[in-house]
C-alpha cells in the first residue's frame, strides 16, 4: 500500500445516526445500490456467486416489503406453447428514469442464454442476437443509451423511448474495442464512456449526441466508470494506478484538467457517487486497517476529507440521494457491523448524511 | 401468395385430428398466418382430445390475442388456467391472465344516435414503452382504419392515453371508459350524414276546436310523412302532412274535403339516456291548405260574408293556414347492420292560424256557383288543434 498523506490520518470523521439494515439475502453478498432520482426508491442486487445468479430488488426504504424484478416472460410474442421455466438467470444493472416517467430499466438473460433489456412490465427492448446491457436513462427521460454485442465487440445504441418499438440507433462503431459504462451528463446533452481494446480501457466522451466520439486526455494508465456530477459539467472517473485505482475529476466545462481526487479508492458498481448537489464525492478508501472506510471528498478542494462513521465495516458500493424530507441519506452495502455481529455476506443499509464541510 | 395457398393444402394433409389441428396452429403461426391459427385451434379444442388440452387453450388465448380479440384470449387464458397440469404451465397461464388485467382496459364507444357505422382513427397520445404493446396498438390502428365500426363498439386498448376520431380518452386498467363522439368526430373523414336520414310514416286522428269557425269539424284522419337529418346536437326535418277533413254542414249531414295539405319544418330533439325507447320533442311549423271552415253570408250578388256577423247561408271555403307544432315522439327501434325500424305515437299540439280568400266562388249541389266576398278584417282566424297519430319510422 502506498504511503497515506500525512493529511489523512487526520481527517475528520463525522458521526451519523446508527445506520439500519434494510435487505439482506442469505447466501448472497448484495451490491449496486441505486435510487431512483426522488429518493423514493431504491434498488439493489443480490449476489449469488456460487449459483451464477443474480437477483435485481427494488423497495421503498422504510416500507416493509421488496419486490424482486423478475424479466417480464409473457408475453404477448407468440410461443409454441408453454415456455420452459427459467431457473435462476441474472437481473441486474437497473437505471431509473426521471421521477416524473416512473419506470425504470434492466438487463436480464434470457431463455434463449443472451441478455436483453426491459423496461419494468415491458417485454424485452429491441432483442436482437448479442448481449446487451448497462443501460443508462438519459436524465430528460428521453433515451436510454446500452452496450450491445449484435454488433462489434459491443457498441454503443440509443433507444428513443418515444419509438420503443424501432430499431436503436448505433452510436459507435469501433471494430476494436467494447463501449461500456455509459454516462449521461446532467444536461442529457453527452454521453461518457470506457472504450475497453487490447490497447487498455480508456475514456470517450460524445458532446453532442450527433457529434463524433472524441477521446478524453488525461493521465496515462487505465480509466474506467464515468460519472457526472449531477450539476454543471463535472465527470469523475477511476484511474488505474501502481496498485489499485484512484479518484479523478475534470471540470469538461472548464478547462478539463483531471485533478486527483483520492487515492486508493474502491470501485463503485455505477462509478464515482456525487452528492446531489454536486460539491462532494462519497467514496470507499481500499484501506484494509481501517476497514475500508467511507469518506466525503470535496470536488473541488480535495484536501477536504471527512470520514463518515458509519458503524459499519468492509463497505463496498454506494449512492447517496436527497429525499423528499430534504435529508441527504446513503444507501450502501457493508459487510457488517465494526462491533461484533455477523460478517459473512454483505448487506444493504441505510443511513442520514448530515451537512457535510 | 402461392405458397400461403399451398400451406393449408399440406396442413389438411397432416390429418384433421386432434395432432392434425395442432400441427396445423404451429405450421400458421410459425407463418403469421394468425386467422388459420386461430381456426386449427379453435377445432383443436373442440376436439374431444384437446378440450382439457391447456398447451391448446394457451396457444389460442395468445394467437386471439395477437389478433385482437382481448374477451376471447381471456376466456382462453382462463381454460388454460383451469387445465394446467403443474405448477410452470400454471404460473404462465395466469401471467398472462395477469398481464392482459394489468395492462388492457376498454372503451366503450357510442354516438347519439344507435346503429351508426363510421371510421374510428386512433392516436397513441401517451409513452408506451412495451414494444409489444405498441405494436398491438399499431395493429388494431391498422384493422380500425380498414373498415367502418357498428357504434355503440367496445374497444380494447393497453393502458394509456388516446386520441380517438380527435376525442382524448384515457384507458385504465381493468376499466371500461366512456367516449361519445359527437359532431365532426363522428368520423375521420367526414359526418355520415347520409347514414343518419330517417323517414316517417304516421297515421291517426287530429281535431279542431276553440274557434267558431270550426265549431263543425268532427275529428278526421291525419296522414303524416317526414324526413329527418341529424343537425349537430338536432334534428331537423321536412314534413308533409295529409288532413282530409269532416265537418257537418249547417245543412246537416257530413261533408268531407280532401285538400288539406301542408308543407312544414321541424326541430327536434332526442332525449338521451332512455333506454330501448326513443323519445324526442320537436317544434315546427307547416303551410297549407285548410279546407271547411264555416263562414255565414248575406245571400246576394256577391254574396258578402264574414266570419263574425250573422247571415242566411253557409259557405265553407278553402283557408291557407300557417299551424305551428309541438310535437312528443315516444317509439322503439330495432337495428340491424345497416338500418334501424321503429314503432310509436306521436302527440302533436297545434294552432292553426288561417286565412280566409278575400273573394272567391261558392256553390249549392247542382246548382250554379256564384260568387261571394269576406268583409276585410275579418279574414283571419286561430284555432287549436291535437293530432294523434301511430307512426313508423326508418333510420338508414
Amino acid at each position: 500500500m502506498r504511503p497515506i498523506l500525512l493529511s489523512a490520518l487526520l481527517l475528520p470523521t463525522l458521526a451519523l445516526a446508527s445506520p439500519v439494515v434494510i435487505a439482506a439475502r442469505e447466501g448472497a453478498n448484495l451490491q449496486r445500490p441505486v435510487w431512483s432520482e426522488d429518493g423514493e426508491k431504491i434498488s439493489w442486487e443480490a449476489n449469488f456467486h456460487d449459483k451464477k445468479q443474480i437477483e435485481l430488488w427494488v423497495g421503498e426504504p422504510g416500507g416493509d416489503h421488496a419486490t424482486q424484478v423478475r424479466r417480464s416472460s409473457q408475453s404477448t410474442g407468440l410461443t409454441a406453447g408453454f415456455a420452459a421455466p427459467s431457473t435462476g438467470g441474472v437481473v441486474h444493472e437497473l437505471s431509473w428514469a426521471p421521477a416524473a416517467i416512473g419506470h425504470f430499466v434492466y438487463a436480464a438473460s434470457t431463455d434463449q442464454a443472451d441478455y436483453d433489456l426491459f423496461i419494468d412490465g415491458a417485454s424485452a427492448l429491441s432483442p436482437a442476437p448479442g448481449a446487451d446491457g448497462s443501460p443508462a436513462w438519459s436524465p430528460d427521460g428521453r433515451y436510454i443509451a446500452f452496450t450491445s454485442a449484435r454488433t462489434g465487440q459491443g457498441d454503443l445504441y440509443l433507444i428513443d423511448v418515444r419509438a420503443v418499438e424501432a430499431p436503436p440507433r448505433q452510436l459507435t462503431t469501433a471494430p476494436e474495442s467494447s463501449e461500456i459504462f455509459a454516462a449521461w451528463s446532467a444536461d442529457s446533452a453527452s454521453l461518457a464512456w470506457v472504450g475497453h481494446s487490447p490497447g487498455g480501457d480508456s475514456l470517450w466522451l460524445l458532446d453532442t449526441l450527433n457529434g463524433a466520439p472524441h477521446q478524453l486526455s488525461g493521465p496515462k494508465g487505465e480509466q474506467t466508470r464515468p460519472s457526472w456530477a449531477p450539476t454543471g459539467r463535472k465527470l469523475a472517473w477511476y484511474q488505474a494506478a501502481e496498485q489499485g485505482f484512484d479518484l479523478y475529476v475534470a471540470d469538461l466545462g472548464g478547462a478539463g484538467t483531471p485533478a486527483l481526487v483520492a487515492r486508493d479508492v474502491v470501485l463503485n458498481a455505477t462509478g464515482p457517487t456525487w452528492t446531489p448537489d454536486g460539491q462532494h464525492l462519497i467514496t470507499v478508501l481500499d484501506d484494509d486497517d481501517r476497514y475500508d472506510p467511507v469518506v466525503a471528498v470535496r470536488a473541488a478542494d480535495p484536501s477536504k476529507v471527512t470520514t463518515l462513521a458509519l458503524g459499519t465495516v468492509g463497505h463496498g458500493d454506494l449512492d447517496v440521494a436527497r429525499r423528499a424530507d430534504g435529508a441527504l441519506w446513503i444507501a450502501y452495502v457493508a459487510q457488517g457491523a465494526a462491533t461484533g455481529g455477523d460478517r459473512d455476506f454483505k448487506r444493504l443499509y441505510l443511513a442520514p448524511l448530515p451537512a457535510l464541510p | 401468395m402461392i405458397h400461403s395457398l399451398l400451406l393449408p393444402c399440406l396442413a389438411l394433409a397432416a390429418g384433421e385430428g386432434y395432432a392434425g389441428h395442432m400441427d396445423n396452429a404451429r405450421l400458421f403461426i410459425r407463418k403469421a398466418y394468425l386467422e388459420d391459427a386461430e381456426l386449427e385451434l379453435e377445432a383443436a379444442v373442440a376436439n374431444p382430445e384437446g378440450r382439457l388440452d391447456p398447451e391448446a387453450w394457451f396457444l389460442l388465448a395468445k394467437v386471439r390475442f395477437e389478433r385482437g380479440d382481448l374477451a376471447g384470449a381471456r376466456d382462453a387464458a382462463g381454460r388454460a388456467h383451469t387445465y394446467s397440469r403443474d405448477e410452470a404451465q400454471l404460473l404462465e397461464a395466469s401471467s398472462f391472465s395477469r398481464f392482459l388485467d394489468q395492462n388492457f382496459g376498454e372503451v366503450r364507444i357510442r354516438s347519439r344516435w344507435e346503429g351508426l357505422q363510421v371510421h374510428l382513427d386512433l392516436e397513441l397520445a401517451s409513452l408506451l414503452f412495451d414494444p409489444a404493446l405498441k405494436q398491438w396498438v399499431e395493429s388494431a390502428r391498422a384493422r380500425l382504419a380498414a373498415d367502418r365500426v357498428m357504434l355503440p363498439v367496445n374497444l380494447p386498448l393497453p393502458v394509456g392515453s388516446y386520441r380517438i376520431n380527435g376525442e382524448e380518452v384515457t384507458v385504465v386498467a381493468g376499466a371500461t371508459t366512456a367516449l361519445e363522439l359527437r359532431g365532426g368526430a363522428l368520423s375521420a373523414k367526414g359526418i355520415p350524414t347520409a347514414q343518419l336520414a330517417q323517414g316517417e310514416l304516421g297515421v291517426g286522428l287530429s281535431h279542431w276546436f276553440g274557434h267558431r269557425a270550426v265549431g263543425h269539424f268532427i275529428p278526421s284522419p291525419a296522414m303524416h310523412a317526414a324526413y329527418s337529418l341529424p343537425v349537430s346536437a338536432l334534428i331537423a326535418g321536412l314534413t308533409l302532412d295529409w288532413s282530409p277533413r269532416l265537418y257537418q254542414p249547417a245543412s246537416g249531414g257530413v261533408s268531407a274535403s280532401a285538400a288539406g295539405w301542408a308543407l312544414g319544418l321541424r326541430l327536434g330533439r332526442e332525449l338521451e339516456h332512455t333506454g330501448a325507447v326513443r323519445l324526442r320533442i320537436s317544434g315546427g311549423v307547416r303551410g297549407g291548405t285548410f279546407p271547411g271552415v264555416e263562414v255565414s253570408c248575406l245571400s246576394g250578388d256577391p254574396s258578402r260574408c264574414s266570419l263574425d256577423a250573422p247571415g242566411d247561408l253557409m259557405i265553407y271555403p278553402m283557408s291557407w293556414a300557417w299551424i305551428p307544432t309541438g310535437e312528443l315522439s315516444i317509439d322503439t327501434a330495432r337495428h340491424r347492420r345497416t338500418t334501424s325500424a321503429g314503432l310509436g305515437v306521436k302527440v302533436l299540439g297545434e294552432v292553426a292560424i288561417g286565412s280566409l280568400p278575400s273573394e272567391g266562388e261558392a256553390a249549392f249541389a247542382r246548382e250554379a256557383p256564384f260568387t261571394f266576398q269576406v268583409l276585410e278584417g275579418s279574414r283571419l282566424w286561430a284555432a287549436p288543434g291535437i293530432r294523434f297519430l301511430f307512426n313508423a319510422t326508418l333510420a338508414f
